[in-house]
């Protein structure tokens, strides 16, 4: 049985009309929605398809939007672009990874935080760029991804009122 | 909006938008994209419309919320029009002053102005700015100009008139021997002519015939797609209509990667106006010919840039690239003919049409038409997007537009094409940019990142990221870039830790020539060239960590280590205070020292002192 | 498709007129010239993922003269008139030897692929071994041929680069393997490992077991049951066909024609 909600999987798949070739899309709603992709919603969408559940595997695993486990509340993507890197965006994620106590692509396990590391932002020109739940922060070091973290975790979250990316 | 419903009726919408425009009217226009967003711009937005409101100005003051102006690194940016003055870093506490004092008594804001760095010189002209003086902004320009949610400032500035001349005007084949003449190549990386596509796609047999836009900008370093996608996406689609029609297709598809939700919010309005104008659908302009756009989301993996993963992943599938040929001119999305190109490839169509064959490729080099965006990033002073004509050469590039390297350091190499390019060195510096000139020296054009690194870049570092990125993005179908890649990166990142052996360079050049020669997709086939360039032109540096076990640039962790200058080091504490290992000791205002043993290189202590007493070693 | 007029092509110094569309493997079968494969089969769709059957062409230009291209035997359809295909080149042999140490460090322990390796002069190899019970090449073939020949699709692909696999969704027992065993048979490093044990078949890679039928004459395995009934939907064949193992099945039928005389 769905621990999640089947309405909200048969929802989606209307909107996509039943579409094979929309399965991307499906996942991505879908992952949005629980923020990863629950086992049952993948067999329900492979019966509902009639897509072989091995593909639908197969696809889950391929791309990095999609997750088999949950994610944290507030996503933590550090730029590991040549830019950033260049600029010393590495030190960023490795702040991250000391003070959260995840390495990249883990969540903490009170699933309130998750960390990536991104192959690129395409936000370049402020590297090094860290971008907390969608709001970016440019010319990061790790001494203000420091301050951030400690921001976000006193309650503030998203981190909003952290205005230190102008320097 | 009424549908448009012939193309009279377009032009006299933009006569009257053009009318209605009143020129000397106060604009201010401030950048909404990604950067300047980043930097607070939409605080800005929020203050001016406040400000404006409070002193009862609406009528004689126009906000202009436009899209990505390139100067990112400045932003946020706020250009007042029709004068032209240029803002920079502009906070909201500075709404009050600009209105006060620019607005209604013509004022000039010292403190808002540009300086440029190496004369201290004010600049209080945006077209004075040197950033852009040298830069050729044919395609880009109006990025500054024009809300890219309002269809209709896309109008006023002769949009969608190419799209209508061309089905009004030109046979398909006329439209194709027009983009063949103007010499235009793609701008996603490979730089095949444009035109020569077009054409075997339209001779291809089978129906459906599918149009696809690859927004799935990858490159590290590069998001000038990003920038068109965000500030101009009507010259896009408008660029692909017109693709459309010279290839004889109804259907088309923009594949955005999913790091970009503000281009596909953008793309879903313009798509959505251009649909209620009678610009996109059925019937275009009442001159029968139909065409829809559909979006694709990506859902993060690189390799979806390669056209035949990409045509996968939009069929719902792995992004796992397959053999070609067949190319996907002759089978493509859903086994049908296919045209891919990229997002800046679309935008320069248009224009070409617009302007001629002849106009368009007299700008450029002799294989190489027209301009390019680069987005210049990295050690580089003015960092962000610039638009230049072919053939400019690096120097121009990274001095004059870019500003030269920040803090007085030495420039190293340039980085270009991404992953699939390489590192051009010093020597280079006068080598002028085109598709060519960049293959020669083992690099590539690729998407357009340009960046910058100085002395403090290690090219083995460098290496053994791109070795990094690429092992991480490799599908793994291949046994030469699946295997091959991973063992040059376990080799690089021996070298890097002092492990390095002297059979390691001719090892790695050994693999890069077999996964050149049979990986099945251009991200293997290419994946060695950063490898291949760093040891072509800074071998010494690879010899160095091999050999010495030293990394020159300071750069690679198991090979150095950070040290206290006595001279310099006032004993603040502050460093004491933030080191996460506890490695660092002494006693208030006396000198402090490392205990190297616990010290993990994070570098916090070196962000931190103020006395640049902490030094690499 | 129209017959157009044969290709007239150079295959290792030999002329020879090919039909148009034919593979470089193909042609090259024909003329009895070697050319390694590991991820090929005949019966199954190309997939050129394991490269050593990269050989190097020369493509006549439009101007004349040749470009150089190294391209993979089993899927490079022939099309131009013209074209010179070397498969034993010093480029050629150089490039299969590299991907053959490559594959020798993946996996030590396959005797297919130690005696591949063995023909081009490679013994060991220089790169470190990360797992040396590793016997999996991932040419796909096993998955292919779930797919395209048996129709299940019970194993795909998972993950990407080094940390590719073939899997059964989750890595869990499939519910729609039914335990063939085409997998096992296209596998040509020998991957995939079937056991049969008390009363069951069981592939271990795909953590799956299916009940055997019993012939009911003589008490020997027929195969798994859901083969047998999967066959069964699929072909219209008499209901008992099944019960009997093939040797009783004939006997029955000898029985049956000397009653009826016929």
């Amino acid at each position: 049985m769905l621990r999640s909600d089947p309405i909200k999987v048969k929802e989606i798949l209307k909107h996509y009309k039943y579409e094979q070739s929309s399965l991307i899309h499906i996942l991505q709603d879908i992952q949005v929605e629980y923020r990863y992709l629950p086992k049952e919603t993948m067999l329900f969408v492979a019966r509902e398809l009639k897509i072989p559940l091995s593909r639908i595997y197969s696809v889950a695993n391929f791309y990095n939007a999609f997750s088999l486990k949950p994610k944290g509340k507030h996503l933590i993507s550090v730029c590991l672009g040549t830019a950033c890197h260049v600029r010393g965006g590495k030190r960023i994620a490795e702040e991250v990874e000391r003070t959260l106590n995840v390495k990249s692509g883990e969540t903490t396990p009170d699933l309130e935080f998750t960390l990536e590391t991104v192959n690129c932002l395409g936000a370049c020109a402020l590297g090094p760029v860290v971008v907390v739940d969608g709001h970016y922060y440019g010319q990061m070091t790790s001494l203000k991804m420091k301050k951030l973290l400690s921001s976000s975790k006193g309650g503030r979250g998203n981190g909003k009122n952290e205005k230190d990316n102008k320097s | 909006m009424k549908k448009i419903t012939n193309p009279e009726n377009l032009e006299i919408l933009r006569n009257s938008l053009i009318k209605q425009e009143n020129p000397s009217m106060t604009c201010i226009s401030v950048c909404l994209g990604t950067g300047c967003q980043a930097s607070g711009s939409k605080d800005i937005i929020e203050s001016l419309k406040q400000e404006i409101e409070k002193q009862k100005l609406s009528e004689k003051i126009k906000i202009k919320s436009t899209g990505c102006h390139g100067f990112c690194e400045r932003g946020p940016i706020v250009v007042i029009r029709p004068r032209g003055i240029f803002y920079q870093k502009v906070k909201p506490e500075d709404i009050a002053e600009i209105i006060n004092r620019t607005i209604l008594k013509g004022e000039i804001i010292d403190s808002l102005l540009y300086v440029e760095p190496s004369t201290g010189k004010k600049v209080i002209y945006e077209h004075e700015v040197p950033f852009y003086k040298k830069q050729n902004r044919i395609i880009f320009g109006s990025n500054g100009s024009i809300d890219p949610t309002n269809i209709e400032d896309y109008i006023r500035i002769e949009g969608y008139s190419a799209l209508s001349r061309t089905i009004l005007k030109m046979s398909p084949e006329e439209i194709i021997e027009e983009v063949k003449r103007s010499g235009l190549r793609g701008r996603g990386g490979g730089g095949f002519p444009t035109g020569v596509k077009w054409e075997s796609c339209r001779n291809a047999h089978g129906e459906p015939k599918y149009i696809l836009c690859n927004a799935d900008e990858g490159d590290p370093g590069a998001f000038m797609d990003r920038s068109l996608l965000e500030g101009n996406p009507h010259s896009i689609l408008e660029g692909m209509i017109i693709g459309a029609y010279a290839i004889g297709s109804n259907e088309g598809y923009i594949y955005v990667r999913m790091e970009y939700p503000l281009a596909v919010e953008r793309l879903k309005i313009a798509i959505a106006q251009a649909e209620e104008y009678g610009l996109l659908g059925k019937n275009i302009l009442g001159l029968g010919f139909d065409f829809t756009i559909k979006i694709n989301r990506g859902a993060g993996a690189f390799v979806c840039g390669e056209e035949t993963a990409l045509i996968l992943s939009i069929e719902g599938k792995r992004g796992d690239p397959r053999q070609r040929p067949p190319y996907p001119a002759q089978k493509g999305l859903f086994g049908k003919p296919t045209n891919i190109n990229n997002v800046e490839t679309w935008a320069n169509v248009p224009l070409i049409i617009n302007r001629g064959a002849e106009w368009y490729s007299k700008i450029g080099t002799a294989e190489s038409k027209g301009t390019k965006i680069f987005s210049l990033v990295g050690k580089i002073n003015n960092t962000g997007l610039i638009e230049v004509p072919m053939g400019m050469t690096l120097r121009e590039i990274i001095y004059d537009i870019g500003g030269g390297i920040p803090g007085g350091k030495k420039f190293k190499a340039v980085q270009t094409g991404g992953p699939s390019g390489g590192c051009i060195p010093e020597e280079f510096i006068d080598l002028p940019v085109d598709y060519d000139e960049l293959t020669k020296v083992g690099s590539m054009m690729g998407s357009g990142g340009m960046i910058v690194m100085d002395e403090n870049t290690c090219m083995v570092d460098i290496a053994k990221y791109f070795l990094t990125f690429l092992a991480d993005e490799s599908c793994g179908k291949c046994v030469p870039c699946r295997e091959g890649v991973f063992r040059m990166l376990e080799i690089v990142t021996d070298i890097t830790e002092g492990k390095g052996k002297e059979e390691d360079i001719p090892l790695l050049e050994e693999l890069s020539k077999t996964i050149v020669d049979t990986s099945l997709c251009a991200l293997g086939g290419t994946a060695p060239n950063p490898v291949i360039s760093t040891i072509k032109y800074f071998r010494s540096e690879y010899e160095a960590h091999i050999k010495e076990k030293r990394c020159p640039a300071g750069v690679c962790k198991a090979l150095i280590c950070y040290e206290i200058l006595a001279d310099k080091c006032t004993g603040c504490g502050a460093c004491l205070k933030v080191c996460p290992q506890e490695a660092i000791s002494g006693e208030k205002k006396k000198v402090h020292t490392i205990t190297q043993e616990k010290c993990i290189k994070c570098g916090i202590c070196m962000d931190t002192c103020r006395f640049e007493a902490i030094e690499v070693k | 498709m129209l017959r157009s007029d044969p290709l007239k092509i150079t295959i290792d110094g030999i002329e020879t007129e090919v039909e148009k569309e034919t593979t470089i493997l193909q042609l090259a079968k024909k003329l009895g010239i070697e050319i390694p494969t590991l991820c090929h089969h005949d019966a199954i769709s190309t997939y050129g993922a394991c490269r050593v059957c990269t050989v190097e062409v020369g493509i006549p230009r439009s101007g004349g003269g040749k470009r150089t291209r190294m391209v993979t035997a089993c899927n490079y359809p022939i099309r131009d008139n013209g074209l010179n295909i070397n498969t034993k080149s010093e480029r050629v042999l150089a490039v299969r030897k590299m991907i053959l140490e490559l594959l020798l460090a993946r996996c030590p322990g396959v005797k297919r692929i130690q005696d591949m390796a063995k023909e081009y002069e490679i013994t060991e190899s220089r790169f470190p071994i990360e797992n040396p019970e590793e016997e999996c090449i991932l040419c796909g073939l096993c998955t292919r041929v779930c797919q395209e020949i048996i129709g299940k699709s019970a194993i795909s692909l998972v993950g990407r680069g080094f940390e590719r696999k073939v899997l059964t969704p989750f890595d869990e027992p499939s519910e729609d393997c039914i335990a063939c065993g085409a997998c096992a048979y296209v596998c040509p490093t020998g991957a995939i490992k079937i056991v049969q044990e008390d009363g069951k078949l069981t592939i271990k890679n795909w953590k799956t077991s299916r009940e055997l039928a019993k012939c009911l004459e003589c008490g020997e395995y027929v195969g798994s049951e859901a083969v047998l009934q999967y066959i069964k939907e699929r072909v219209s064949l008499p209901e008992d066909i099944f019960k009997l193992c093939e040797k009783c099945r004939r006997k029955k039928l000898q029985k049956e024609l000397i009653t009826t005389g016929k």
